[in-house]
């Protein structure tokens, strides 16, 4: 479900899918989410009433994804146009849903402690994706789709 | 008499004048260009810290575009078949044969970037002894750097057609980084491109990983980059979607035309402890620091102080 509103947000779905994924998400049980919409909404209109701590580490997710966002709405085709009457709903929705989980997912990070690097500490996607795109070394460049 | 003994004279240092006039770099725009359009054949032994690999390499131009197969021959078997600006890449893994799509790069021997006036500003040239290497009589060329951000390059090329015979990368403490250098090479007189095809093993299930190695999609970028090392430009720019969090994290691939860094920029999850420091992991040092939620990498085979100062190059 998740992964389908990303795809809406992506612009990616057509009608139909789209029409599909908003009757499942009606169906399916969803308050947290939808509850997290409202809070988010609260917070942008300044109406919220909770946590200022809450609010802060909302606030704080939301100033540091903007640009994440402004990647995705630069995809137009003409298939967007033609509906473009709900698309703006739908596309509030999924920034929203997709702002709220990506604040809850985040750490509290103003309050976390951090830890000396150790080798064990280095995942194995890091240097494949290292070697993917810049090794000279050709055993190492073919190696590194293994793990892909 | 006299007007003979000065004519020699004049003559002898003019063509003194005119060989030294010549800009030593020259050989090595001979060299990229000899990688490029080359029609050879051969195998040679890559090593990358404590590993050695053969690997067989046939190259051809054919229509003015690069036709390249590489044969990892020990091991696990893996192929290379480039043409163009494509690259394929078939990994034997078990009963499968995983087929990618991946990005043009610069591999032994074609190692020099297409600006080789770049290098000129970062690097030191100085021509060396003349060796003998997979049979072929080579001329060794060092590229000294001018400052602690990269390694030292050492070339043998063939004093034939200046392709690369050998490579040695050294660190500053003159332990070897990376090598390769070929043990047979034969030039290739046909234009037959019959070789170009991957070797087909029929007990094997062949799968194609459309998952695209360098898909960014970020328009606006939320960091600045701050006094990076003098020489490093950024190469490439790689956005990946985080699997379960449907957040982005960013690579970006710096280069000075030899050298490589990637410098990762991923947010912390919730739960996860954000590292700081720095560690050596093979021929690479990484180097790691925490800033506003963001845990930020910096990996490459470069000298440490390079590594560090790109961690801290970033600022939000």
């Amino acid at each position: 479900m998740n992964e389908k509103l990303s795809s809406l947000f992506d612009n990616e779905l057509d009608d139909h899918e789209i029409d599909k994924l908003l009757i499942q998400s009606g169906k399916q049980k969803k308050k947290n989410h939808w509850s997290y919409y409202q809070l988010i909404r609260d917070v942008i209109q300044n109406n919220h009433l909770g946590s200022s701590s809450q609010t802060k580490s909302i606030i704080d997710a939301i100033e540091k994804e903007p640009t994440q966002l402004g990647g995705f709405g630069a995809h137009h085709n003409a298939r967007s146009e033609s509906k473009s009457n709900y698309w703006p709903i739908a596309a509030s929705f999924a920034a929203l849903f997709v702002i709220g989980l990506t604040a809850l997912n985040l750490s509290e990070f103003k309050s976390m402690d951090s830890s000396i690097l150790a080798e064990s500490d280095i995942p194995t996607d890091l240097i494949n994706d290292h070697y993917a795109s810049a090794s000279s070394n050709v055993n190492f460049f073919i190696q590194a789709s293994h793990n892909k | 008499m006299i007007f003979r003994l000065f004519f020699i004279c004049f003559l002898l240092s003019s063509v003194s004048i005119s060989h030294s006039s010549e800009d030593p770099w020259s050989i090595i725009n001979k060299a990229a260009k000899a990688t490029k359009t080359l029609d050879y054949k051969g195998i040679f032994h890559s090593q990358h810290h404590k590993q050695i690999k053969s690997i067989e390499i046939t190259h051809a131009t054919n229509n003015d575009q690069e036709f390249i197969k590489m044969n990892v021959l020990d091991g696990s078997p893996g192929e290379v078949l480039t043409q163009g600006k494509t690259i394929y890449v078939y990994n034997t893994v078990d009963n499968n044969v995983i087929i990618q799509k991946r990005k043009q790069q610069r591999l032994f021997p074609a190692i020099f970037p297409n600006n080789t006036e770049l290098l000129k500003n970062f690097y030191r040239l100085s021509i060396g002894k003349s060796e003998r290497i997979a049979g072929r009589i080579s001329q060794l060329v060092v590229l000294t750097p001018i400052d602690d951000f990269r390694y030292f390059y050492y070339f043998w090329l063939d004093k034939k057609t200046f392709l690369p015979l050998k490579m040695v990368v050294i660190d500053q403490a003159k332990n070897i980084i990376e090598q390769a250098s070929f043990t047979k090479i034969n030039m290739i007189k046909h234009k037959n491109l019959d070789w170009f095809k991957p070797d087909v093993d029929p007990s094997k299930n062949y799968i194609f990983d459309d998952k695209i190695v360098g898909q960014g999609f970020v328009n606006k970028r939320f960091w600045e980059m701050k006094k990076i090392p003098p020489g490093y430009k950024e190469v490439d720019f790689i956005t990946k979607r985080i699997p379960g969090l449907n957040i982005l994290s960013h690579q970006l691939v710096f280069s000075d035309g030899l050298s490589y860094l990637s410098l990762f920029i991923k947010p912390i999850s919730r739960g996860q402890e954000p590292k700081v420091g720095e560690v050596r992991l093979g021929v690479n040092n990484i180097c790691a620091r925490y800033q506003d939620g963001y845990q930020i990498m910096a990996v490459g085979s470069v000298p440490l102080i390079t590594c560090n100062n790109f961690s801290e190059s970033i600022k939000f």
